[in-house]
């Protein structure tokens, strides 16, 4: 994927954890977790909105775009196997 | 071409009762539990059973009735061949309905594309071919060697249950792309 989810250097910025910004936003840790490491396919315009709100930014400042080839299938298939076995 | 409307006869035929998802799985659920449990018995039963009776002096059986009657010996290897067919195909029918079951709990939870479905399916497709093509040429064999027994079944017996295969499978993608979509769902934020 090649949107990059900049939660890190905000949460930084912000000297703000994790989980409070989960608690603040109202998604569970685990799917902020999931976001804030790239695993994340979407997000909603409810939780950007929700997330811009609580971190006192833009969208642009927590999603960027980095110009290369995609990842080619990084999830599971859905029969759950790793990409590349059958 | 219009076909022309024809006089309403007054008859009122009453609503069957609304069936909730939840019931209706329920009742699967349970039908599929029994036949299950049914089907796996008579897995031991069946062949247990079948070669009881050899063992008791049971040599030889009537197929038909009247004068076109015949009298089959059954040498141990048609016992053993009996009762490894009625294992078979009871033992596959009944791993057909534990896969349902499966499904069935899945569905209840309210997860029904869950990506084991998908495997599951496509093992049902699998039992049922083999079920069906197992059937087939059995009673093409009986028909063969113990003539005057079974007529032989013909190629075009073969169809129907091919249908229902590709059917099957068919729901199986199906299940497979509702999968990925329920992943791509998990996924979002």
């Amino acid at each position: 994927m090649a949107i990059r989810v900049q939660l890190d250097r905000i949460l930084l910025e912000r000297r703000m954890s994790l989980t409070e910004l989960a608690d603040r936003v109202g998604v569970t840790l685990a799917n902020l977790s999931i976001l804030k490491t790239g695993k994340a396919r979407a997000i909603r315009f409810t939780t950007l909105d929700a997330l811009c709100r609580e971190l006192n930014c833009q969208p642009g400042d927590l999603l960027t775009q980095t110009p290369g080839p995609q990842d080619a299938g990084s999830d599971e298939d859905p029969d759950g196997n790793a990409p590349g076995t059958t | 071409m219009r076909f022309p409307k024809t006089k309403a006869l007054g008859i009122r035929t009453p609503s069957l009762p609304h069936l909730s998802l939840v019931s209706i799985s329920s009742v699967a659920s349970t039908a599929c539990t029994v036949a299950f449990w049914v089907l796996s018995v008579g897995a031991i039963l069946v062949p247990v059973a079948v070669v009881a009776l050899k063992l008791l002096g049971w040599s030889l059986v009537t197929a038909g009735t009247g004068e076109d009657a015949i009298v089959i010996p059954l040498p141990w290897a048609y016992v053993l061949l009996v009762a490894t067919a009625a294992f078979a195909y009871l033992s596959i029918s009944a791993l057909i309905f534990r896969l349902l079951i499966g499904i069935v709990a899945t569905l209840r939870l309210g997860d029904p594309f869950h990506p084991q479905n998908v495997r599951r399916l496509h093992q049902i497709g699998a039992a049922f071919a083999s079920v069906t093509l197992g059937v087939w040429v059995g009673q093409f064999l009986v028909a063969r060697f113990v003539r005057g027994a079974m007529e032989a079944p013909s190629l075009f017996d073969l169809i129907t249950p091919s249908f229902a295969v590709v059917i099957i499978v068919v729901i199986a993608e199906v299940f497979r792309e509702g999968a990925r979509l329920r992943r791509e769902s998990e996924l979002t934020i």
